[in-house]
């Protein structure tokens, strides 16, 4: 698999405060990566590192295969754009400006692409309006209009829904979609609120304490957050021996409880575990959310 | 990203700044003022004069280099331009060389305004050689008080702070300088003379000849029919020497406002000792400058953006 990101051993320390520990991670490339962790678990401090505003204390990050100690990094730079907490634009200037300013920067040859990036994040219409007087959604979006511009195939996001309306949030998760699919942009996408991550990710980075604690694909967490029955009996053999006269999919936990992957009428099932001399003790239903999942990665903490 | 591209953004940026054009037009208006003759014009006048050199010279210029640079430098709005791969030193280079254009401008319009009202008022074109030097002295003069004001902005991480540093840095700077200049005015000797009638009859003094003579023993005794004259010298106290007198002598040459009183004058005789001044003026300035934003690019550098 190509990655667009790895970092290894990372680590930045502010006084005697450890922000990150050690961290690892991989991005692959065309993925909507969901990095995952509660306040103060690192994530700003991993973007702003990766986006170049922080150096690392130690360890180091490549991108695009170009590693964070040589001096062409800034070339793969070229590559990204980033909006970092709170989008970064000229309240004095309007959306248009914004963008002509940024396209300077670039040193881009000519305005054109400018009308299209304001369409694709819904600001065709703002005119000379100020970015001062704009909404925070707005404001989001111009931030991440910014980022777009000079065409990057990687999109750093830090927490871009916070803040916003439903609506807003709505939109913008509409148009990570969008660049993920129509521009094949690779996107990074920081968040606490778990539930819109896990309508974009396909990817996700779980960060607690400064430390990658884990990683793993939308397939795999899909798999690993299934709805199943939990059924508790005395004697789990005997329980494999029914589950398996009746062709379900199913997973033996311990000696008495096991995860069985599909609906069951618990009447029939009591009555074929009388018949292997086996008594039910419980069934309970379990559907694990991205969230409950964090939860127990994390220790509840 | 190259730094034409940085200045070009910069520059673009500039002129959508209603701060800039106000400064322009207070610049020129203080060019009027004082290409006044004062003795025929109103208190009020003199007054405004007083104001906008205020603005013009001790106001606008820590607070535009604050208020511009500060945008990016402090707020962090520079994270755009880093996240896409622009180099610090760039970055900061550019935004110094824009707030001292804007310096520069703003003397120039001054200036001109200035030398256009006594250009029609009397008739004349009031240009000097001594002028065309003095306006290439102030580019580098302005490279160096733009680089010393933009320390706390790369320093600071808010722009507000930023501002309110930087306009305390004008006057400390001012005063630092004034009473850097004084105390090398300083003589290293002072010389007293006590006249003495030689009848006594015109007793000047308070202390007696011979109490003079004791205390200072290498006093110059200078006798005439009707006086003594008796000429003392003795070390200033107020007098700095040795390693203080270089440390002071040498930050008032690197200094702005040190370099601003050596400035050629419009009476001065234009030769190659003028030139040599002028050279040496524009070298202290441009190291001064060249100083000062290397340790603005340090500190820039290491600075964590948020």
């Amino acid at each position: 698999m190509e990655y667009v990101l790895t970092v290894n051993s990372l680590y930045k320390s502010y006084g005697n405060f450890k922000a990150l520990g050690g961290l690892n991670m991989r991005v692959p490339k065309g993925a909507i990566y969901g990095l995952i962790g509660k306040n103060g678990a690192g994530k700003t401090t991993l973007i702003r590192i990766i986006c170049g505003l922080q150096n690392p204390s130690l360890g180091c990050y490549t991108l695009y295969g170009i590693g964070s100690h040589s001096s062409k990094i800034v070339k793969a730079r070229r590559r990204m754009g980033a909006v970092v907490e709170t989008p970064s634009i000229y309240l004095d200037m309007s959306a248009e400006e914004n963008l002509k300013e940024q396209y300077r920067v670039l040193g881009l040859p000519s305005f054109e692409g400018i009308n299209e990036l304001l369409e694709l994040v819904g600001l065709e219409s703002t005119g000379k309006k100020k970015a001062k007087n704009f909404s925070l959604g707005m404001r989001q979006r111009l931030g991440i209009a910014i980022a777009l511009c000079g065409d990057p195939d990687f999109l750093v996001l830090d927490e871009p829904v916070n803040g916003l309306d439903p609506q807003g949030i709505v939109e913008i998760r509409e148009l990570i979609l969008r660049l993920n699919r129509e521009k094949n942009i690779t996107v990074l996408i920081s968040s606490h609120i778990l539930s819109e991550l896990s309508k974009l990710a396909t990817h996700y980075g779980f960060i607690d304490g400064g430390r990658m604690i884990k990683e793993l694909s939308a397939e795999e967490l899909d798999a690993a957050c299934r709805k199943c029955m939990r059924i508790e009996v005395t004697n789990a053999p005997a329980l494999a021996r029914v589950l398996d006269g009746m062709g379900v999919e199913y997973k033996i936990l311990s000696e008495t409880e096991a995860d069985v992957f599909a609906k069951l009428n618990v009447t029939v099932l009591t009555n074929a575990l009388t018949a292997e001399d086996c008594e039910l003790v419980s069934v309970t239903e379990r559907d694990e959310s991205l969230e409950s999942y964090y939860i127990n990665l994390v220790g509840g903490n | 990203m190259s730094l034409r591209n940085l200045l070009g953004a910069d520059f673009a940026r500039l002129v959508r700044i209603r701060l800039f054009w106000i400064s322009l037009a207070a610049s020129a208006a203080l060019g009027v003022c004082l290409s006044l003759d004062f003795k025929d014009e109103p208190v009020s006048l003199i007054l405004i004069s007083v104001l906008l050199l205020l603005y013009v010279l001790g106001v606008f210029p820590p607070l535009f280099c604050a208020l511009f640079a500060g945008k990016d430098l402090s707020d962090g709005l520079a994270k755009n331009r880093i996240a896409v791969g622009a180099k610090r030193h760039n970055i900061y280079i550019s935004l110094t060389a824009v707030c001292a254009a804007v310096l520069y401008l703003n003397y120039a319009v001054f200036e001109l305004t200035g030398m256009l009202c006594i250009a029609i008022a009397e008739k004349r074109v009031p240009v000097k050689p001594n002028f065309l030097l003095s306006m290439a002295c102030v580019v580098f003069i302005c490279l160096s008080l733009t680089a010393i004001l933009m320390l706390p902005v790369a320093a600071l991480r808010r722009k507000t702070a930023a501002v309110a540093v930087c306009i305390m840095i004008m006057p400390v700077l001012l005063v630092c300088e004034l009473s850097m200049y004084f105390k090398l005015s300083q003589p290293e000797f002072e010389t007293e003379i006590y006249e003495y009638s030689r009848d006594g009859s015109e007793q000047k003094e308070l202390i007696p000849l011979e109490k003079v003579l004791e205390m200072y023993p290498d006093a110059e005794v200078r006798e005439t029919e009707d006086w003594i004259d008796v000429t003392v010298t003795y070390p200033n106290e107020e007098y700095i020497g040795g390693a203080r007198r270089a440390i002071y002598a040498f930050a008032e040459n690197f200094l702005p406002f040190g370099q601003i009183v050596k400035l050629p004058r419009a009476d001065d005789p234009v030769d190659a000792k003028l030139l040599k001044n002028a050279l040496s003026l524009a070298a202290r300035s441009a190291c001064t400058a060249v100083f000062f934003t290397a340790i603005g690019v340090l500190i820039f550098k290491r600075k964590n953006i948020n």
